[in-house]
């Protein structure tokens, strides 16, 4: 498998950001385009309907959010700025994000049982967050006490 | 922090700029600068070994420990 470099790799995670960026926006008109989509293929009561248009408009802040913040992080990162206290902040920001797509997930699993699954994968990625956010505030004390000994 | 650093009045005793004893010491201004405005949060001991050997003093001509007020 063919590696590819650093910069090519952060490029690419950024095109990517881009692209989930532009579908999310996208989606805030798009929403009820899916809904159609969804409830031409399944037998969906109103209730549901109206169920599922609050959670896809209340998930859609917190992606949005998570999405711009990861841009910024991999901004920071293709700058050489890794251990800074910007990233944590960052890391931190993305991890909440997770964890509200997580809670609204969870309030729509009385609905729609599968949400648990979104919620589940969400609440476990807000745990990976946390560690990673914690790895990071650790290593930017560390980069302190290194560049202030002299 | 309780650990003063007093690099400057030794450096007036001295009659040495901070440019002058960067370069004795081999090491950048703004590291020595770090370290004469206590805003250092260590020191090895062959920089300590350098600035001493410099500035013909002991470390307890640099360093001072003063007991924080509770």
């Amino acid at each position: 498998m063919p590696v590819i470099g650093r910069k090519k790799s952060i490029l690419l995670s950024k095109i990517v950001c881009v692209v989930i960026f532009i579908f999310l926006v996208a989606s805030i008109f798009l929403i009820p385009t899916y809904i159609s989509l969804f409830k031409a293929n399944t037998n969906l009561i109103e209730d549901s309907v109206l169920v599922a248009y609050i959670v896809l408009y209340a998930s859609l802040l917190p992606a949005i959010v998570a999405d711009y913040f990861l841009f910024r992080l991999l901004c920071s990162i293709e700058k050489e700025e890794i251990f800074v206290s910007h990233n944590v902040r960052c890391l931190r920001i993305l991890s909440w994000c997770c964890f509200l797509i997580g809670i609204i997930y969870t309030a729509t699993g009385y609905f729609f049982n599968t949400a648990f699954v979104i919620a589940f994968a969400a609440f476990f990625i807000f745990l990976i967050l946390r560690v990673i956010k914690n790895v990071f505030d650790a290593a930017v004390a560390m980069k302190e006490e290194y560049d202030y000994t002299i | 922090m309780p650990i003063i650093v007093n690099l400057d009045v030794m450096m007036a005793k001295r009659k040495i700029s901070l440019g002058e004893l960067a370069k004795r010491v081999d090491i950048t201004s703004a590291n020595l600068s770090i370290l004469k405005t206590n805003k250092a949060k260590a020191i090895r001991f062959s920089t300590l070994e350098t600035i001493c050997r410099e500035l013909d003093c002991q470390p307890q001509d640099i360093l001072e420990y003063v007991p924080k007020k509770e």
